[in-house]
């Protein structure tokens, strides 16, 4: 009897030890207080986010001087709560979060950001044998939208869609979907599991790219205008210059800004060739379009 | 005819018009829908079992039985603290019983109205995301539904002894340890264990506020749609689950068994349960580095001040709650939810009724209906099968698998839940046909009575009262699931939550968490009267 | 100091709504005293009993226990110093081992924590063995009470008794349910262990005959009062006729 009950003991010990080794190291980091954490919202697969930011925050670690760490988040709104309450001290936010953020946080500010952003789209997909070619066609197809926090698999194409004349509330086939991220928009389609979506144009040409999308059942039938939209947004001074030294947003901007051929495989995972400067007053119009639509009041 | 027949009729209805108002004139599968379907039932027969996926698989099971463990023995302490004084057993004056009723069960019952996912996510917007928002969500919601057993269980021991005690001059906390708390342990722990089975699931689901177990890894693989490893998964969540169920039912039985083995047994399962509970808070404070104390700091406190303010409306313009137009969607939102929650019971309801007969293991032994058939045996195995994956998966899982099915609207929400409750409906309901007196059935057959006429006659009209009053209690819980599955899209107050949440509109969430409530508190009034006629 | 009477009942009333199960019973035990109680069902035997041990309140009426009335007896554990009362075998707790049943009986003297770390480790062990030893269950210390039989858990009832030491015993049908054999064992022990213990005993008793073998002074009551008060060996089978008659009871 006092055999058995050791033996479910110890059994049970290395049990938990082993699921404790298994996760030691975040575990050892986390105890550190004075860790620099960068968060992105995860409108990808989980893996590679991890495998972008994890070089990221690498590379800022070495450009700064700080220790940073990547922190994956499992929902946009999430990362948004973790920003406001200082958990993260630097985000890559879409515009949307990015508002959001900056409502929460007056003081955050957008620092950097990737040319493109500033002539961003959004693609809409279908599946290749129907014959739609523009928005109106859409009117009794099924469709799934993003993340609902996404800009530009969410708000920008309901925008574009509104400007279309259509509801999406009530002119497709069923409700809209929200997939949760851009790769299960185009994977959601591609199954045949929706007819039609909206996704986040870079994700597209890097799925096309990857060949993770099979072009003879999916086609992209229109393209949006262009909008601002992903951005580097750094913390307020609170957070930052108080707890990490005085200057350190700078320096963080500067070491985002100063990325070039040599750390070009870490710009590769962000499918651009440097960062630039971007900075809050950007992103007016999309605010203007989440009020208009809703998302904030 | 008997009043109970007139309910079991007008529930019948109930339950057929709301299935008739569903958007059928539409196909119900999205175009894809079917083939997905077939994709993932393909996958069924080659699940992903890899080393790797397989050590990944052992892993989130701890940490979702760490999470549920730590949940629960939470759970137990304030189901003790608010359980013990909402019996009323240690109170005499008519005014400390009143309190008694009111101000603790009513705690109790405002614990246990929000299911524990809208707890984790109230938690995650005032903690932060810890481990903790998801083990306080979990204590929460199972200490109000533990707290509220045990008051009864503790209500209703024998007054007998509890007089000798008192009579030999214990004081009224003497009395507790030494006569109420004996007298329910046994009921105790069955229901505990009943409920740590119960937490096992909810742990799996709080992936979806950012914990990590087999509910993120679920979720993970069904977004990359590699189902084959989905279902690896499952089965990992499956096989704890039965496990769980077993070693309570076992447990059980050997405490209301007076032979001497059983202190072995009970003994043994007591320090294991233990060592789990210490094992699981000793994982959270080392690998997940989540000190408890750390929760209790002034930043966190600013922040549950300013996200309680943000629900209240404090300093905002217009409060969803004062606004008509709100209101009136909300309460759209509460009757579609009200809807989803009675097609579901009904659905599972149907379906119990259709397989409970062969699920009893009397019916498959040839007892019941006193003829022996060869595919007794198989259909028995069969069906308790069913009803084991049925209720091992959590409603949520099934919802963010139908969601790829079905489209989205009221019906892959309620088709989700019915397929959970539907293995929970029809264990329970397969006791009751296995506890049946069969007496009446022994005379029916020596009179010449045919199967079907001893099970028309015999097995139904007996059973019915038992399995109608378990159709509405579980359906007590189904309302307050429903709001969980919108979550994943599948419509009604919880679709609406999540997007609240999202876009951080505060006093929407209030609002809607005030209909959920008073939903809550209907249909519980609904139900009661209900079973109240059945008695 | 120390007066001679254990209890003393002035005109005790008690009735549930209609029904009067006392009506002005008055009396006096000295003690030391060891009384059976007999009378058809339904006269108020448990009732009486109740009263004693203070667990219902009278309606109308004075009583004291040892001289003092009972508002001197501010607390429930002050109180159980002097009087004990056991009755069938649904006064223990089936679930707890033997010895906590028996320890129950000191719990009067203990403080809350001492109680909490007796459930673990039993505090005055000594004590509550010697009791099981008297009654002869020194092999069932450690036995789970429910799986002990009848007449065996009545002797636990008795062990604890013996620990709580109250001046006076009241025994409410302490072997209603017990086979003859194990009834008289019972009796024997209850009786022997008062005599030994010098403490007052009163027992209600169904068994006219086990009144008359094991105690001194027989009290029977008839809805609700005195019928007779009599030395044991006065007893006429005549009176016990009547006192069991069907035909006057109203
Ligand atoms: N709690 C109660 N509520 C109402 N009536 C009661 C209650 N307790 C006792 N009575 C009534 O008071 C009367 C006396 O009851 P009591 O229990 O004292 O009788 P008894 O002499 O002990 O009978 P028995 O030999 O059957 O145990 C009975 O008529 C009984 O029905
Ligand atoms: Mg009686």
């Amino acid at each position: 009897m006092k055999k058995l009950i050791a033996l479910i003991l110890t059994a049970i010990m290395l049990i938990s030890l082993s699921g404790c080794s298994a996760d030691n190291q975040p575990a050892a980091d986390k105890a550190e207080k004075s860790v620099f954490k960068i968060g992105a919202i995860p409108d990808q697969n989980a893996a590679d986010l991890n495998r972008n930011f994890g070089a990221m925050a690498e590379y800022l670690s070495k450009a700064t001087g700080l220790q940073v760490e990547f922190v994956p988040s499992v929902d946009y709104a999430a990362l948004v709560t973790a920003f406001e309450r200082g958990d993260i001290h630097m985000a890559w936010f879409g515009g949307l979060t990015h508002v959001q953020a900056r409502s929460l946080v007056p003081e955050a500010e957008a620092i950097a950001q990737r040319p493109r952003d500033e002539q961003f789209h959004s693609v809409f997909i279908v599946q290749k044998e129907l014959n739609v070619d523009k928005l109106e066609d859409l009117k009794g197809l099924s469709f799934t939208f993003g993340s609902e926090s996404s800009t530009s698999g969410h708000l920008m194409p309901r925008y574009f869609l509104m400007e279309a004349g259509l509801d999406p509330a009530k002119d497709f086939e069923g409700a809209p979907n929200f997939s949760g991220s851009h790769d299960n928009t185009y994977n959601l389609v591609q199954a045949g599991t929706f007819k039609a979506g909206a996704l986040n144009e870079a994700v597209w040409e890097k799925a096309v790219a990857e060949k993770k999308v099979d072009l003879n059942k999916v086609k992209v039938f229109y393209t949006t205008p262009a909008y601002y939209d992903y951005n580097w947004t750094i913390n307020s001074n609170e957070y930052v210059d108080k707890v990490f030294g005085e200057g350190t947003r700078q320096n963080v901007k500067e070491a985002l800004l100063s990325m070039d051929n040599d750390q070009a495989d870490i710009l590769a995972l962000f499918q651009t060739d440097k960062f630039i400067e971007a900075n809050n007053e950007n992103y007016q119009a999309i605010e203007t379009v989440a009020k208009k639509i809703g998302i904030i009041k | 005819m008997k009043k109970r027949n007139y309910l079991t009729l007008f529930l019948t209805l109930i339950f057929l018009m709301s299935f008739a108002s569903v958007g059928w004139s539409k196909n119900l599968f999205h175009s894809g829908g079917s083939s997905t379907m077939l994709q993932i039932l393909k996958s069924l027969l080659n699940p992903n079992l890899s080393p790797e996926l397989l050590k990944l698989a052992f892993e989130s099971s701890w940490i979702t039985v760490a999470y549920a463990a730590a949940g629960i023995s939470l759970a137990l302490i304030i189901a003790f603290v608010l359980g013990i004084p909402a019996s009323g057993v240690l109170t005499e004056s008519t005014f400390g019983k009143w309190m008694s009723f009111t101000v603790f069960r009513g705690i109790l019952g405002f614990m246990r109205s929000i299911h524990e996912l809208v707890w984790a996510w109230l938690f995650v917007a005032a903690i932060g995301l810890s481990p903790y928002a998801a083990i306080f969500a979990l204590a929460i919601a199972y200490g109000g539904a533990l707290g509220k057993i045990f008051a009864e269980l503790l209500q209703t021991v024998p007054q007998e002894p509890i007089k000798a005690l008192r009579s030999a001059g214990a004081s009224k906390l003497q009395i507790l340890i030494y006569g109420y708390l004996p007298q329910a342990l046994s009921n105790m722990v069955s229901y505990s264990m009943y409920r740590f089975e119960c937490a096992i699931r909810s742990s799996a689901i709080m992936s979806f506020v950012g914990l990590g177990g087999l509910g993120y890894q679920i979720q993970l693989s069904l977004t990359e749609l590699r189902y084959n490893e989905v279902w690896t998964f499952l089965f990992f969540l499956i096989v704890i689950v039965s496990a769980v169920d077993l070693w309570s039912s076992l447990l059980r039985k050997k405490m209301a068994e007076a032979a001497a083995s059983r202190l072995s047994f009970v003994k043994l399962s007591t320090v294991a349960l233990a060592a789990i509970a210490a094992a699981s808070w000793m994982f959270i404070y080392i690998a997940e580095a989540a000190s408890l104390l750390d929760i209790f700091n002034a930043k966190n406190l600013e922040h549950t001040k300013d996200f309680l303010s943000g629900l209240l409306g404090i300093g905002q313009a217009e409060p969803a709650f004062f606004s008509l137009e709100s209101w009136k969607n909300a309460i759209r939102l509460a009757a579609e939810t009200l809807h989803i929650s009675i097609i579901a019971i009904g659905l599972s309801a149907a379906g119990m009724l259709l397989t409970v007969i062969p699920a009893a293991r009397n019916a498959a032994e040839g007892t019941l209906t006193l003829k022996r058939k060869w595919y007794n045996w198989p259909l028995y195995l069969f069906t308790s099968g069913l009803y084991i994956i049925s209720r091992s998966v959590p409603e949520l899982v099934w919802a963010m698998i139908i969601v790829y099915i079905l489209k989205p609207g009221i019906l892959p929400g309620a088709i989700a839940l019915a397929l959970h409750n539907f293995g929970i409906l029809g264990k329970l309901c397969a006791e009751v046909v296995e506890d049946l007196d069969l007496r009446p059935v022994r005379n029916l057959a020596s009179s010449g009575a045919s199967s079907g006429q001893i099970l028309v006659y015999g097995v139904i009209p007996a059973v019915m009262p038992k399995l109608l009053s378990y159709i509405l209690y579980r359906w007590e819980v189904i309302i307050r699931t429903t709001i969980v599955v919108g979550f994943v899209g599948a419509g009604g107050l919880g679709q609406q939550f999540k997007l609240s949440m999202s876009w951080f509109h505060y006093t929407d969430v209030t609002l809607i968490l005030i209909c959920y409530l008073l939903l809550v508190a209907l249909v519980d009034l609904f139900s009661e009267g209900c079973r109240r006629i059945i008695q | 100091m120390s007066s001679k009477q254990m209890f003393a009942l002035n005109n005790i009333s008690k009735s549930y709504g209609e029904m009067k199960a006392l009506s002005s019973l008055s009396l006096i035990v000295e003690k030391g005293e060891m009384i059976a109680i007999i009378g058809p069902s339904g006269a108020g035997k448990t009732t009486l009993l109740n009263i004693l041990a203070n667990i219902i309140k009278p309606d109308a009426g004075e009583m004291t226990v040892d001289s003092k009335p009972l508002t001197c007896y501010k607390t429930p554990k002050l109180f159980a110093h002097k009087v004990g009362i056991i009755r069938q075998q649904f006064d223990l707790i089936g679930q707890l081992p033997v010895i906590q049943n028996v320890l129950a009986g000191r719990l009067k003297d203990w403080g809350l924590l001492k109680s909490l770390i007796s459930l673990i480790l039993p505090q005055d062990k000594v004590q509550a063995v010697k009791a099981l030893e008297r009654v002869g269950l020194s092999d069932k210390v450690y036995e789970r009470t429910a799986n002990l039989s009848g007449g065996e858990q009545q002797r636990v009832a008795l062990a604890r008794l013996l620990v709580q030491k109250p001046e006076a015993v009241l025994a409410d049908e302490p072997v209603a349910s017990l086979d003859p054999a194990r009834a008289e064992d019972v009796l024997f022990m209850l009786t022997k262990l008062a005599k030994e213990e010098n403490q007052t005993l009163i027992a209600c008793l169904h068994s006219v005959e086990y009144a008359r073998k094991y105690f001194k002074r027989i009290i029977a009551l008839k809805a609700g009062q005195v019928y007779f008060d009599l030395p044991a060996e006065e007893l006429k089978d005549e009176l016990l006729a009547s006192l069991y008659s069907l035909g006057d009871e109203s």
